[in-house]
């Protein structure tokens, strides 16, 4: 058996792999800037797929956690670091599910307590996990449609931030058992 | 025929009530012998067949033994980072391993390297 294969994707199809999430913030009249301070971004809304690419042998993903580091790359989240301060974001679940092969759909709508995330304290937690009755995220392998879960992110920035670009990555934790 | 891989940095011996029989990573699955539960809003794999079991990981190793009426998990802990580039990096942090009483955990350890000091939830 192969470990899980956790990947960010676009929530439609052909869910396409996220590259980079970009928080910022539409006016009234359309126009797009920064995220000002004391204020929420746009909202951002990805999945993430375990086992995607329908390889065999894929583990479910049990007990879900997500959070977010500052900086760019593994240094934020080493000993080489200071502790997380960008704690801005915020994300929530709203629709969880499993396809299979064959095309058979099984998608929920489910909008999950609005969470705050940073560092190792502050993580989130799905609600449900891919199938509703466990937190994780199934493989598809295991005779189980690859399972999803759908999240809506966002930054509330807080006063005195200041002017710049502020950078971050998103861990997902989880166990397994081969 | 099954063939199993055993990581000679990461792997789990348990011995059987039944028989008093050996079975770790390279002689079978833990899913051959657990079941899934929820438990405290977790999804665990928990066997009530073994008396004894040890978890070894980057040269730490720890060993627990089950009391009569009681089940006991271990699972795996992994976390992938995604990075701006797009890539993704993904990291086994170690094993945990644990004893459930009455659908409740009374005891619970985290073997690895991971030193942020926090408790699951």
């Amino acid at each position: 058996m192969n470990p899980p294969d956790l990947t960010f994707n676009l929530p439609f199809e052909p869910f396409t792999p996220v590259t980079c999430l970009n928080y910022k913030q539409t006016n009234k009249d359309g126009s797009v800037y920064p995220t000002r301070e004391g204020e929420e971004s746009d909202r951002v809304v990805f999945r993430i797929y375990n086992n995607l690419a329908l390889n065999p042998s894929v583990i479910t993903a049990d007990n879900i956690r997500i959070t977010t580091y500052d900086g760019i790359g593994l240094a934020s989240m080493t000993s080489g670091q200071s502790l997380v301060s960008q704690q801005w974001m915020r994300m929530y679940e709203q629709f969880y599910g499993e396809s299979t092969p064959l095309g058979v759909y099984k998608f929920t709508t489910y909008l999950d307590t609005d969470t705050a995330v940073g560092g190792a304290v502050s993580r989130y937690k799905p609600k449900y996990g891919s199938d509703r009755a466990t937190s994780g995220i199934r493989a598809g392998s295991d005779t189980n449609g690859y399972g999803f879960i759908e999240l809506t992110s966002y930054l509330e920035v807080p006063y005195g931030t200041g002017m710049g670009d502020y950078n971050f990555v998103i861990t997902v934790e989880y166990d397994y058992v081969p | 025929m099954t063939t199993y891989h055993k990581n000679k940095n990461s792997y789990f011996t348990a011995i059987l009530r039944e028989g008093g029989h050996t079975i770790n990573d390279m002689t079978g699955r833990w899913k051959d012998i657990s079941s899934e539960k929820i438990i405290e809003s977790r999804t665990l794999h928990v066997s009530e067949k073994v008396k004894e079991l040890t978890v070894n990981y980057g040269g730490l190793s720890k060993t627990i033994e089950i009391p009569e009426g009681c089940g006991v998990f271990q699972a795996i802990r992994s976390a992938v980072t995604f990075l701006q580039d797009g890539t993704k990096d993904t990291k086994v942090k170690g094993r945990l391993m644990g004893i459930v009483k009455d659908d409740k955990i009374i005891e619970e350890y985290f073997i690895g390297n991971d030193i942020t000091g926090y408790k699951y939830d």
